[in-house]
């Protein structure tokens, strides 16, 4: 272990300033009671009143959520078998190849991922007629390619640590495939599914380029209505919605590490 | 491993089916898409709207111009109202049959419009056959007075000299000058400036006018136009180019923070700008969408537009509903015939000398940003 000496200290308290500092400066502004953004007037919790009233920025966060939801289960499932299929299947041919295939599309510009589907999208409608229109299937489609790859990552690492002779002993005692999967592999990836389901969804519920080339009647996310705020100047508002955002999250992950650690307290007894 | 990956392809195939894609509409047809910018028309309008007609309004947003045109031009976009910017991008879509022929029989309000603005969409190129000319403004010189007067004491600002002439620029240089990111947002001043009101720009005087800005360069501290009024409230800039509407509510919101925001229509000419409404090709809801339209150009709500976000409405009768910010100020909203006529609409060419010329004005442009006919002076010297 590295003893933590005063350098080591500065650097981290730098390193968290850096990460932190622009955060701890939106809350604050939010409760500044000037009109504009960054300036510190007056306390003044006026600016969460208005998020409340604001019916567009609940409905494009709740769009938002939506579609986030939708493409981390949908790329969830997808990684899970894209990780399977690499990883527990036996030797065929051009494993390898796919293997590589499956992570091109973390380095692909997202500007690539939403022109192309954008292509594809009007192509099929002229022909097949599907999708009509573009609006949040289209954008859900979109996020799910985005984002299949990180789970895959995500689920491909732990599936490959995983003993096959577990699963290979449990399929010689009689288990059908479908039962040893269910009640072996499943609990074993549990957290990797889990994490990547929430990297999926956090990568959907701040992406604008995609959405923005994809999005149709109905289906303002949050990103590219704030994104548009800039034309009139960002409104506190936003400001406000961010801390509110903030807070809901941290409650979350306060909560969640608050509960591994009472599990963890219960396996040391 | 087979059955359970089955399993799995049907819980995906089923995932896109059943999710609820589109949000429940109680009637499918009884809506309008509409495609908008962020903040022109407010809440209460779309609200009442659905009260007096029953039609639902799903209310999207763009954030430039390019985005829209990129939705129009891969063709149907599944809006029905969208608010193009007129120069250059509807009279470029227009030609490209990028609009739905409107139906006027079903406009009754259109007559509400006002007479000398639709002549000049009309001298542009604009048809109201496919456009309508409905939100308007101007472009002027926003500054901030009290820095101003601190710069140059006793001069009022009423002239592009006070942008283009390096002489007052070093001057105000220490409080901060802002220019337009494009290069469409400064040249007909220049041309104006130059005496050439009158007179379209050539090619040759890109180069000549380029040369005669980069003079100024130097004393230019920032290039960007989303950030006009946040730059001027904050204090990072004292005089820029900015557009009416960002200009009042810069001016709103100035008492707040100590500052003295103005506006005005420089004595060479004002630039005139219009944002029109249009029905997409293939629109779904033709007849909702005539009937929003219309419903904009009702002399009341076109008021409340106006008070709201500061964006003029082309409705002639509104101005019996304006706030007294914008009656009592005659260069956020000028009403007098003389100083109307003689704004500038900047004149869209679409054949190839018009290419040729975009493509050399924004090269020439993007190299007086970059200081680099300066250096080649300093470098010409040695």
């Amino acid at each position: 272990m590295i003893k933590l000496s005063k350098t080591v200290f500065a650097f981290l308290i730098f390193g968290y300033a850096f990460l932190y500092i622009p955060l701890v400066f939106i809350v604050v502004c939010s409760f500044s009671e000037s009109e504009v953004p960054g300036i510190w007037t007056k306390f003044s919790l006026k600016w969460f009143a208005l998020v409340f009233q604001d019916k567009d920025l609940l409905k494009a966060a709740a769009t938002s959520i939506e579609i986030a939801g939708m493409s981390a289960t949908g790329a969830t499932i997808m990684g899970i078998l894209a990780a399977s299929a690499t990883t527990s299947c036996d030797e065929y041919l051009g494993r390898k190849c796919l293997k590589k295939l499956m992570i091109a599309p973390i380095i692909l510009p997202e500007l690539v991922i939403g022109f192309s589907l954008l292509m594809l999208f009007i192509l099929s409608e002229n022909i097949f007629g599907f999708p009509k229109g573009r609006g949040i299937m289209t954008v859900t489609i979109g996020h799910t390619m985005g984002s299949v790859a990180y789970v895959y990552k995500n689920i491909r690492s732990c599936m490959a640590s995983i003993d096959k002779s577990i699963e290979e002993s449990a399929n010689n005692l009689g288990a059908r495939s479908i039962v040893s999967f269910l009640y072996i592999k499943v609990p074993i990836l549990r957290h990797s599914v889990l994490s990547g389901w929430l990297l999926a969804f956090t990568l959907s519920l701040d992406d604008l380029v995609i959405a923005s080339f994809l999005t149709g009647p109905g289906a303002t996310t949050l990103p590219l209505l704030i994104f548009s705020n800039i034309k009139i100047g960002i409104t506190p508002t936003i400001n406000a919605f961010a801390t509110l955002f903030m807070a809901l999250v941290s409650l979350c992950i306060v909560r969640a590490s608050w509960r591994s650690r009472k599990k963890r307290g219960d396996y040391d007894s | 491993m087979s059955k359970v990956s089955i399993i799995l392809v049907l819980l995906i195939v089923a995932c896109f089916f059943i999710a609820p894609w589109e949000e429940k509409l109680e009637d499918p047809e009884n809506i309008v898409n509409v495609y908008g910018w962020y903040g022109i028309i407010p809440r209460n309008v779309i609200d009442d709207f659905e009260k007096e007609t029953g039609v639902k309004v799903r209310y999207d947003i763009y954030d430039n111009n390019d985005t829209l045109e990129a939705k129009l031009l891969t063709g149907n976009s599944g809006y029905d109202v969208v608010f193009p910017s007129f120069i250059p991008y509807a009279v470029r879509q227009m030609a490209m049959k990028a609009y739905m022929k409107l139906n006027l029989e079903l406009l009754p309000n259109l007559q509400n419009i006002h007479g000398i603005l639709t002549e000049k969409f009309k001298q542009s190129g604009g048809s109201l056959n496919y456009l309508i000319p409905l939100f308007w403004g101007t472009v002027g010189i926003v500054y901030e007075k009290n820095a101003v007067d601190q710069a140059l004491p006793g001069e009022k600002i009423d002239s592009y000299e006070f942008l283009f002439n390096p002489a007052k620029l070093k001057k105000l240089f220490q409080f901060g000058v802002s220019f337009p990111d494009e290069y469409i947002d400064i040249f007909p001043q220049l041309n104006a400036y130059m005496g050439n009101r009158a007179k379209k720009m050539s090619i040759s005087d890109i180069t000549k006018y380029c040369r005669f800005l980069s003079r100024a360069r130097p004393y230019i501290t920032k290039f960007s136009s989303t950030t006009v009024i946040a730059d001027l409230l904050s204090g990072d800039v004292c005089i820029a180019i900015g557009a009416s509407d960002n200009s009042l509510r810069a001016m709103r919101v100035a008492k707040h923070v100590g500052k003295n925001i103005e506006y005005v229509i420089p004595k060479e000419a004002g630039i005139l700008w219009i944002d029109c409404a249009g029905v997409p090709d293939g629109a779904p809801h033709f007849k909702n969408a005539h009937r929003f339209i219309d419903f904009l150009l009702k002399p009341e709500i076109a008021a409340r537009i106006a008070n709201h976000s500061g964006v003029l409405v082309n409705v002639s009768e509104a101005r019996r509903y304006f706030k007294e910010e914008i009656i009592n100020n005659d260069q956020i909203y000028p009403t007098d015939p003389e100083v109307l006529s003689n704004l500038i609409l900047w004149q869209a060419c679409l054949d190839e000398e018009g290419l040729k010329f975009e493509r050399m004005a924004m090269k020439e442009w993007s190299k007086v940003k970059m200081n680099s006919l300066n250096k080649r002076k300093i470098e010409g010297g040695k």
